[in-house]
């Protein structure tokens, strides 16, 4: 009997406290967390802005093929999308020591225009909850995420494109 | 799964030989390891040319006396030396030692009744005012007619694994350093033992199912890799040979819970083995206790990869302490005890025929006592078996 | 009775206070991921398959992350029922591994508990995690990373290093500082070229109760690093120091170690360049002496060759030899315009990256305990590796994109995989990786793959097919087919197929047929990783 009582005044409790959280359908929102420029300047996340713009945020490494398509596919449409939504394409390198300092060589060899940043000790990576890459985030104007999704196969960046419009307003 | 890894090792059972000391102080009977040690500082040079340990009569455990010698040439220089015994140092003697020869000197040093094994150390400091000095110890292990903890060392090896024999040469370092007081066995499991299909090299079959699953049992999958008395440290059952050392002297300053004494009887031209194990519980334990008694075949010379060796490929490798076959072919040791009480004693006899294939000037039978549920051993003892 | 009546009040005001916490509650956030790996085991002995006793086998993890404003605490549950084949048995059971609380104010970050940090390159400090492989090196204690000026990164740390379920016996603590010379002083600021300098210093204490050696029971490293850019030019150079640290992987010498790392780097539009040196000797380094394979590393060592991610042209991983290895890489990025005569119509892309590492020049030393000795000018006479790969990406049209890669490589199978004698692999592997875009959103992917060798096990040839729905679904089939191997009995195909569902952030993949074995090797101690058959099935979330 003590122990019913004890059970069912912890669920209620659980219950009420947690409902505030249930109810919260909020996304994510870009946290503050230390990166480097391919420069080697510290850059922190909080400034990841856009005027109240749309922003990705691809998370990729030099080794990773479906990450290296995907910002290819997009790069090939970039401009297009920017003057469309004024959209912009944060790319975060999780790249280590061992490939992090072909990062700049490779994204210049690949004519890419993103901000690129490197991320060599994974605390954005944790900070957003990414497992494998890639994994691409849209964040929204008040720079909270709106969706995401890992993986990538030819034709999702149309889709991504009609997420980003949509959050645009366009 | 303990008692999955109780089922891989039957009861080895060591025979406990029945001179295992003379006297209180090692005659014969004990382990005199090579412990010469060389220091060499500036022109000083010297070694332990001798030592012996003399002790009273049988029954007076209480003092011991040792003399040693310390050559030296080059100048006149002085030494200190002190020693000591199971950590009770003697008082500094101070010499001056000539260039010319030997130098002896003889001091006794007071020990506690009824020790055990003890570790005997010689400190010796060489100096020869400002230019140079040099220290060094020596390590000897006497054997008193006390029962000792031993403890038991599992090493995981295969023929075909090149960092193995450097596992097999830290046992041999520990085991002339422990003398009767560490059991080691060598146990051929994995992927480096398999033997080769062609050619001439690595052709024998060390393996056995019951080394195999003992193997999987604790998960060893990189060799070499050893467990002393299947007793945890740092959270693992297994430790990589750097860590033999400290697991085995930390485990040695316990005093022993039983005692095993094995007896063996064995017909040469039958090739019949008969042995008894006596477990005599020192102090009342609880929990369930097993016995397990393994044949071991010691100082088998095959191939061996050994990285430290030119040419890697060594034919004539002695493989020390090889585990041959669990005795009574039960997997789980046999229960012997629930709670023993101190001093309650129990004894069990198993017979087997030798293989033609062991030599039997060579083989040794290994028991250990152990907690049924985690495994962890209490004693081990081993025997020869032709006395 | 006090007790009851203290929960009772308690629910009460939850019921009460409803309002109360949704209001503290609204700034903060709950998110996390989770994974599951779990693959059935069907024992296969043609590919020497073990028998798994518990036939199904599985990995998860769940990562929640809570933050509020400047503070942020997360766990990490892991769950090994058992681990599966290939990981170590120590992954045992469920519980949490992870977990941390991190205050951040202008200044001044501190986190106690669980955290990832690295030093530099990570030569003397890196901490981090891969759950692919089983790697976890996560610090247990405390974190501070302090900024106390424009340009001036300061941090320092105590802990202990995650073993397993557990930590290691060794103490680590280490401190590191970074400046930007150009945030510092405002007068560089404006300059083209900025000059970033660091140094590190890292000890490990470990108890010494070995009765026959004397070992050191502190063990410190350190570490100075400079990062030059200019434009599009780039040095960034990195030396470390170890003291005596006599290990399992270095067989207990009292050598001091040193390793130092030197990358060039130069990048313009169209244009990469990278030039890498190292030299590495005798610098493993862990805060258990007597550990090995992946166990507390306080340091890491980054391998020089380029990274493989195809089936073939991983048969032959180079790792990092720590006792000691010397090497060079370099690597070229080039994207020919579109509309020229080498680049097409949309662009050609190619990439060249060789590498080449050697041992390192050793000669006895006048004391056994020191090992060996060694000369910087000298160069070791064993080769440990070469590789040449050749990358040319090529977008033939809308619908088709190629990608053909040629890569040679020379692996020394006697050092990296501990197997004296055998000869070292001369491998070469032609990839042709092709996407064929059927409309906007069905694709097939083909890739097919050969890897031609007279050592090892010779010839492997291998397709594969992709078909992928977006943004939903994908399904692929390959098949690795050892058809060269002397021994006709080793020909096997290894059959596989998987089907993919993806939704957002979720993905959940299932997969039938067999993977062939592998063997990892590192310092002193080898690890062999079973073939396998079977189902597997792999869950992944971000929530």
């Amino acid at each position: 009997m003590k122990n019913v009582f004890l059970l069912i005044s912890a669920s209620l409790l659980l219950i009420f406290i947690s409902q505030p959280l249930w109810a919260q359908e909020k996304g994510q929102k870009i946290p503050s967390i230390k990166v480097k420029t391919l420069n080697g300047q510290m850059f922190d996340t909080d400034s990841i802005v856009n005027d109240g713009k749309p922003i990705i945020i691809s998370f990729w490494a030099t080794w990773c093929k479906p990450c290296v398509t995907e910002l290819n596919a997009i790069a090939e449409n970039y401009a297009e999308w920017q003057e469309q939504t004024g959209v912009r394409l944060v790319a975060i390198s999780i790249d280590d020591a061992r490939t992090a300092g072909s990062v700049k060589p490779f994204a210049s060899g690949k004519n890419w225009e993103y901000d690129i940043y490197l991320d060599t000790n994974g605390d954005f990576k944790r900070a957003m909850n990414v497992n494998t890459v890639p994994h691409t985030f849209l964040i929204s104007s008040s720079r909270e995420v709106i969706s995401q999704h890992t993986t990538f196969a030819p034709g999702d960046e149309e889709k991504l494109f009609e997420e980003v419009k949509k959050a645009a307003g366009k | 799964m303990k008692k999955l890894i109780m089922l891989l090792f039957p009861v080895a059972i060591a025979i406990q030989s029945c001179d295992k000391v003379e006297g209180p102080y090692g005659e014969g009977g004990v382990p005199a390891p090579d412990n010469s040690v060389t220091i060499n500082t500036g022109t000083i040079t010297g070694s332990i040319l001798d030592y012996s340990v003399v002790g009273a009569t049988e029954s007076d455990t209480s003092f011991l006396e040792a003399k040693w010698f310390y050559l030296e040439s080059g100048d006149t220089s002085y030494a200190a030396i002190i020693f000591e015994w199971n950590g009770v140092k003697s008082d500094s003697l101070e010499l001056s030692v000539s260039p010319a020869g030997p130098v002896h000197f003889d001091d006794t040093l007071s020990i506690a009744a009824g020790s055990p094994y003890g570790t005997l150390i010689f400190h010796y400091i060489a100096d020869i005012g400002a230019t140079a000095t040099g220290t060094g110890t020596v390590i000897v292990t006497v054997a008193t007619n006390q029962a000792a903890r031993t403890v038991l060392l599992v090493d995981f090896t295969g023929q075909q694994c090149i960092y193995c024999p450097r596992g097999a040469r830290k046992a041999t370092e520990l085991e002339n350093l422990y003398g009767e007081q560490l059991i080691g066995i060598a146990v051929h499991a994995g992927s480096f033992a398999i033997p080769a299909t062609s050619g001439n090299m690595y052709t024998y079959d060390f393996r056995t199912p019951e080394a195999t699953q003992l193997a999987t049992e604790l998960g060893v999958q990189s060799y070499p890799n050893g467990s002393i008395n299947f007793k945890k440290v740092n959270n693992n059952i297994l430790q990589l040979y750097p860590a033999w050392g400290s697991a085995i002297a930390n485990l040695l300053q316990l005093p022993p819970h039983a005692d095993i004494t094995i007896t063996n009887s064995y017909d040469e031209t039958a090739r019949q083995l008969t042995t008894t194990i006596k477990t005599d519980f020192i102090k009342s334990l609880t929990g369930n206790f097993n016995l397990a008694v393994y044949l071991i075949e010691d100082n088998i010379v095959n191939w061996q990869k050994d990285a430290d060796a030119i040419p890697v490929d060594n034919p004539n490798y002695v493989h020390r302490h090889v585990f041959r076959k669990s005795f009574n072919g039960l997997y789980e040791g046999e229960f012997i005890a629930a709670s023993p009480a101190q001093n309650s004693s129990v004894e069990k006899q198993y017979s087997l025929t030798l293989s033609n294939e062991y030599n039997d000037d060579h083989c040794e039978v290994v028991a250990f006592v152990f907690y049924e549920n985690t495994m962890e051993v209490v004693q081990a003892a081993r025997m020869k078996i032709g006395n | 009775m006090i007790r009851k009546l203290i929960i009772f009040c308690l629910a009460g005001s939850g019921l009460m206070g409803n309002s109360l916490f949704a209001q503290i509650l609204n700034n903060t956030g709950v998110h996390g991921n989770f994974e599951l790996n779990a693959q059935y085991y069907d024992p296969d002995s043609a590919i020497g398959a073990p028998v798994v006793p518990e036939k199904m086998l599985s990995n998860g993890f769940a990562n929640i992350l809570i933050t509020n404003g400047r503070f942020t605490a997360g766990i990490r549950y892991e769950s090994y029922l058992n681990a599966l084949q290939g990981f170590d048995p120590r992954y045992t059971g469920s519980g949490i591994t992870y977990r941390y609380a991190t205050y951040t104010s202008d200044e001044l970050e501190v986190t106690v508990g669980n955290f990832y940090d690295q030093f530099g390159n990570g030569l003397v400090f890196r901490s981090y995690e891969e759950r692919s492989l089983g790697y976890d090196n996560a610090m247990d204690g405390i974190r501070l990373r302090y900024n106390p000026l424009a340009g001036v990164y300061l941090k320092g740390f105590i802990g202990k290093q995650r073993s397993y379920f557990s930590v290691g016996p060794g103490i680590v603590r280490g401190i590191d500082g970074e400046f930007n010379t150009a945030e510092i002083f405002k007068s560089l600021a404006d300059k083209k070229t900025r000059v970033i300098l660091g140094g590190s210093f890292v000890s490990k204490f470990q108890k010494d109760d070995d009765p026959l050696l004397n070992l050191p029971e502190n063990v410190g490293a350190y570490a100075a690093r400079i990062n030059l850019l200019h434009g599009g030019f780039s040095i960034n150079a990195e030396y470390a120091y170890k003291y005596n640290d006599p290990s399992t992987v270095n067989n207990l010498i009292y050598k001091y170690g040193d390793a130092i790392y030197v990358q060039l780097a130069y990048a313009a539009k169209g244009l990469g360049l990278t030039l890498s040196g190292k030299r590495i000797d005798n610098m493993n380094f862990r805060s258990d002496r007597s550990a090995a394979v992946q166990d507390l590393n306080i340091n890491f060592l980054p391998a020089l060759p380029k990274t493989q991610t195809y089936r073939l042209a991983t048969v032959y991983p180079y790792a990092t030899q720590p006792n000691g290895e010397e090497g060079i890489n370099a690597e070229l990025f080039y994207t020919f315009k579109a509309k020229t005569p080498l680049g097409g119509r949309y662009g050609t892309g190619i990439s060249i990256n060789t590498s080449a590492i050697n041992s390192i020049f050793t000669s006895p030393a006048s004391n056994d305990t020191l090992g060996y000795e060694t000369d910087y000018l000298k160069l070791g006479d064993v080769t440990y590796y070469r590789d040449l790969n050749v990358e040319i990406t090529k977008k033939v049209n809308q619908s088709w994109k190629l990608i053909l890669t040629y890569i040679f490589q020379e692996y020394n199978k006697d050092v990296v995989e501990g197997k004296p004698g055998v000869q070292n692999v001369h491998a070469h592997i032609g990839i042709a990786d092709i996407t064929y875009k059927i409309n906007t959103k069905n694709s097939i992917r083909a890739e097919l793959q050969h890897l031609a060798t007279k050592q090892d096990h010779q010839d492997w040839a291998m397709a594969m097919l992709e078909y992928t729905i977006s943004p939903h679904w994908f399904f692929s089939v390959y098949d690795e087919y050892n058809y060269g191997n002397e021994i006709k009995d080793d020909r096997i195909h290894f059959l596989n197929a998987a089907l993919g569902y993806t939704r957002k952030a979720n993905r959940i993949t299932l997969g039938y047929g067999r993977q062939r074995a592998g063997l990892l090797c590192v310092g002193g101690v080898c690890r062999f990783v079973p073939a396998s058959n079977g189902v597997t099935l792999s869950i992944t979330s971000t929530f």
